[in-house]
């Protein structure tokens, strides 16, 4: 019997590949994480690592070059640098944060609406967002702050925020689509549920982790988009400590040649963002992955 | 068959305009409740001395006083006419004031545009080939790197670099004063193009090379190799004709963001082209130009947008493949 | 006759497109006593799914009328003024328990879940102990309370959905297809199962399948339908024996029978799909209604 049900011509291909496929998405991002963390604590509880009182502004020291007392040096109005970095990307991490949680929270809103709406309801919504989306966003973050005034983290958190929901609810508005006429959804709906019960237990559990990557992205981005308005003058002022609005001093460093100025908030910003990449990376592997097997 | 076609592009045109009228209006009602005092911008220091009779009548002048509705009426009826009005600040036509900017702004954007694609297509090709092997890994973990520095950083640092230490290269303008050979001009442009190209290049090289290896899972290519094709044949002549389709609506798709891209570099390099003087405009409050730069960007960007969108639906990957036999089937290759 | 459920004229339509409309139910009345098994046969897309999704109001059906206690269900206004009963008595049990179950829920949130809703009090302690009392009830083990939906196999999987149905202890049960997508042995646990659940707490169940030996083994009366039509109703044991519709005759024909010389023998008849126009119901046997054309008196 087991002649005749012998089966021929496989060869058995070195699997090399797949291999390095699963191990890439098995490493998890420790190093980001833990420098992540690190980060994120020192920001927190800069007041035990400030050497000195990140916005005086001593007149003596301007534009020191790093050295024993000054760790990373002054900048032109004679400010520590080396503690403006961690007071400052307090700030810098909570607008990322608190931006992203507006933009998460208008994401969800706007794109359950449209997932649930009636079909008219649902391409007016959608047609909105695109004009929404289609004017730069630069552009409309700096007509909105012209509106609100001076800068400060909240308004332009809220500025960034809401600029910046659209193709998140645009997934959201998809996987609704998805998740409403699944049969689970009925049936919670003949057992009398209301749109609410729905929402809260049936459709975020189920679409909360195709958004995940695009969150965490969304935080980096809002650093970004906070650091490039400060430093064009138009976000935090210079008073406002934010890596942001810490290189918003740059052009007058350029002249001097004071590269520590430019170059220390800025590795302090592409290590977070990088932090922040690698972490969504990692999540959205194990996303597709889970995806994948099902 | 042909009347569909029609109603399609109708559609899409129709979108189109809709899109622009409604992104006019918004643009206008934003621009006119922001704070600041477009006097200001217009008479400069003398803005500040008038009394209040002078500046009234010189809002009057300006037409700053009746209803916004009003002023927007009257702004899109001379828009038909093609006349957008003046730039507050510059004293000039707006037209002119933004078509002396205009081509700067399209060499930057356009030569960034084209070696960006370039670039990206060998680098996926390249990154495709050797899937997951050390020169994969290595390129991914670089090219992640890059794409989180923020652009206007990574100016700041070339600045540093090469203009302030080194000495080599020009930090900031389109050209020399005085001077202008085209020589003079590409030296003015390396800086600001090479920023443009690491900042973006990452994004649309990974977008590639995750197609192209889609595509190679497909059973097709299984076929050509049991028929004895060279991997390098399969990629080459079958999977990048079949990615087409993609690689262009990528390539619409990435317009709105490489120009958003142009605006912040411009600023940083002051560069003469549009995105400063949208920057400018905003700042202080030069409504009629910003107005226009705003529906211009408004107008590329919805246009590629829909542009995008027709590649997507319309351009089936067999029917493309079946014009190109016809045509002797040229491939895409940079 | 004590019926539950009295359907009167019901009609469905689904719209495609503008012009394009689909009748899923066209003219079906019929009536549903308590505490009986109910099978409800015929090939796909005969409309039995659409009329068990009107039953449960997930569908408002085009025109007709249905009576659920008395209650005229299609009556928005009824509806709403009993909305808490009707929610709570009436439960379903849908084919494909992968995608019935939310993939996010644990199987004890998802047995209670009907409970949380409609805020009742569980009868047997806190709502994890209901939901181990049902699965035990169901046959399931509540070493799976904590397990996932994935977790599970598909008949443990149909379990559970038995059990958010039960949750609320239903007079009426809708199980629409519920063995479809299960293996054969499992089909058969499952069909037990139901069997013994109604025995024991006495509701009344409406069984949706394509598979007509498990139909004459577990249900009291039978209704065919045919494209968008009720055919035939009878109790089991008669519509089985002496079936009267043409249709059902070529449906019941397609049940294999375990000899293979009586199988090679066989004769099947001939059904080219006819069109259904104008009909009405006529009972020819107490209890056993056919569907017959106007103004035609062949049978």
């Amino acid at each position: 019997m087991d002649k005749q049900f012998e089966l021929v011509g496989i060869v058995n291909a070195p699997d090399d590949g797949e291999k390095g496929r699963k191990t890439a998405v098995k490493k998890r991002p420790v190093v980001s994480a833990v420098i992540l963390a690190l980060i994120v604590l020192i920001c927190l509880f800069c007041n035990l690592v400030m050497t000195k009182d990140p916005t005086y502004m001593d007149l003596y020291n301007c534009n020191v070059f790093p050295n024993g007392e000054f760790l990373f040096g002054t900048d032109m109005l004679g400010r520590d640098i080396f503690s403006m970095i961690w007071y400052g990307g307090r700030i810098s991490l909570f607008i990322g944060f608190f931006s992203t949680l507006i933009s998460t929270f208008l994401a969800i809103v706007i794109g359950s609406v449209s997932g649930l709406a009636s079909p008219a309801v649902d391409t007016v919504i959608m047609r909105a967002t695109d004009i929404f989306l289609s004017i730069p966003s630069l552009l409309i973050i700096i007509l909105i702050q012209a509106i609100l005034g001076t800068a400060n983290a909240l308004s332009i958190s809220f500025v960034i925020g809401i600029t910046s929901w659209t193709s998140i609810a645009k997934v959201v508005r998809t996987e609704v689509l998805r998740i409403r006429n699944s049969e689970y959804v009925i049936a919670a709906r003949c057992m009398g549920s209301g749109l609410f019960h729905i929402i809260l237990k049936h459709l975020i559990p189920n679409f909360i982790s195709s958004i995940m990557f695009m969150v965490i992205m969304n935080i980096r981005s809002a650093i970004v988009t906070e650091s490039t308005l400060s430093f064009m003058g138009m976000g935090l002022p210079v008073e406002i400590i934010s890596w942001g609005s810490m290189l918003s001093l740059a052009e007058r460093a350029l002249m001097t040649s004071s590269w520590w100025m430019i170059v220390i908030p800025g590795l302090f910003l592409v290590a977070t963002l990088l932090c922040i990449t690698n972490i969504g990376n990692y999540i959205r592997k194990e996303n597709n992955k889970s995806h994948s097997n099902l | 068959m042909r009347k569909n076609r029609a109603a399609y592009y109708g559609k899409k045109l129709l979108i189109f305009l809709i899109s622009i009228f409604v992104l006019s209006i918004a643009v206008f009602y934003i621009s006119r409740i922001a704070p600041g005092d477009p006097l200001v911008s217009y008479y400069g220091e003398r803005a500040e001395k008038m009394t209040p009779e002078e500046k009234d009548l010189a809002r009057e002048k300006l037409g700053l006083n009746d209803a916004i509705y009003v002023q927007y009426i009257k702004w899109l009826k001379e828009a038909f006419k093609g006349n957008f009005g003046i730039s507050f600040k510059y004293k000039q036509d707006v037209l002119s004031v933004i078509s002396g900017r205009i081509t700067n702004t399209l060499i930057l954007g356009g030569i960034g545009f084209i070696l960006l694609f370039a670039l990206a297509l060998l680098l996926g090709i390249f990154c495709a080939w050797h899937e997951d092997r050390l020169p994969d890994r290595i390129v991914c973990q670089i090219g992640t790197a890059t794409s989180c520095i923020p652009e206007f950083w990574l100016a700041l640092v070339l600045i540093l670099v090469f203009a302030m230490m080194l000495r080599i290269l020009p930090s900031s303008g389109a050209y020399t004063i005085g001077g202008g050979g085209i020589a003079d001009r590409i030296e003015h442009l390396i800086l600001p193009v090479t920023v443009l190209i690491i900042n973006h290049l990452w994004y649309y090289a990974y977008m590639i090379r995750n197609r192209l290896l889609e595509e190679v899972r497909e059973n097709y290519v299984l076929l050509a190799k049991t028929k004895g094709l060279s991997k390098g044949k399969i990629l080459f002549t079958h999977c990048l004709r079949n990615i087409l389709p993609s690689f262009l609506s990528l390539m619409a798709i990435s317009v709105p963001h490489i120009m958003g891209g142009t605006y912040v570099i411009e600023t940083v390099f002051s560069y003469p082209g549009i995105g400063t003087l949208a920057y400018e405009s905003a700042r202080y409050h030069d409504y009629n130009l910003l107005m226009v730069l705003c529906i211009f960007t408004g107008i590329v960007v919805i246009f590629f947008n829909i542009l995008a969108q027709i590649i997507n639906e319309r351009i089936d990957p067999r029917m493309k493949a079946e014009e190109a036999l016809e045509s002797g089937g040229d491939t895409v290759s940079g | 006759m004590n019926s539950l459920i009295e359907i009167k004229n019901l009609n469905h339509k689904f719209s495609l497109t503008k012009k394009i409309k689909i009748n899923a139910l066209e003219d079906v009345s019929m009536s549903i006593n308590k505490g009986e098994i109910f099978g409800l046969v015929g090939e796909s897309g005969a409309g039995k799914s659409t009329l068990a999704r009107c039953l449960m109001n997930i569908y408002t059906p085009s025109s007709g009328e249905i009576f659920y206690s008395g209650i005229n269900t299609c009556d928005k206004n009824e509806f709403r003024k009993n909305r808490k009963f009707l929610q709570t008595s009436r439960q379903i049990v849908f084919q494909d328990s992968a995608s019935s179950l939310n993939p996010r829920m644990s199987v004890s949130d998802i047995i209670t879940e009907p409970l949380v809703i409609n805020k009742a009090k569980p009868t047997h302690g806190s709502y994890r102990d209901e939901a181990a009392y049902l699965m035990e009830l169901t046959g399931l083990s509540p070493a799976l309370l904590e397990s996932f939906p994935n977790e599970l196999s598909g008949g443990q999987r149909q379990r559970v959905a038995i059990c958010r149905a039960l949750a609320l202890d239903p007079t009426l049960l809708l199980a629409d297809e519920p063995i479809a997508s299960l293996d054969v042995s499992i089909q058969a646990q499952i069909v037990n199962l139901f069997l013994k659940l109604q025995r024991e707490r006495g509701f009344t169940l409406v069984f949706i399948a394509h598979d007509l030996a498990m139909v004459e083994f577990l249900c009291d009366r039978v209704g065919v339908m045919y494209q968008g039509h009720l055919v035939e109703v009878a109790p089991s044991k008669e519509l089985f024996s002496s079936p009267m519709h043409e249709y059902t005759k070529a449906l019941l024909s397609a049940i294999p029978i375990p000899d293979p010389v009586a199988e090679r023998n066989r004769i099947i008849p001939v059904f080219d799909g006819i069109q259904l126009g104008k009909g009405e119901m006529r009972e020819v046997l107490p209890g056993h209604f056919v569907r017959c054309e106007r103004g035609d008196n062949a049978i």
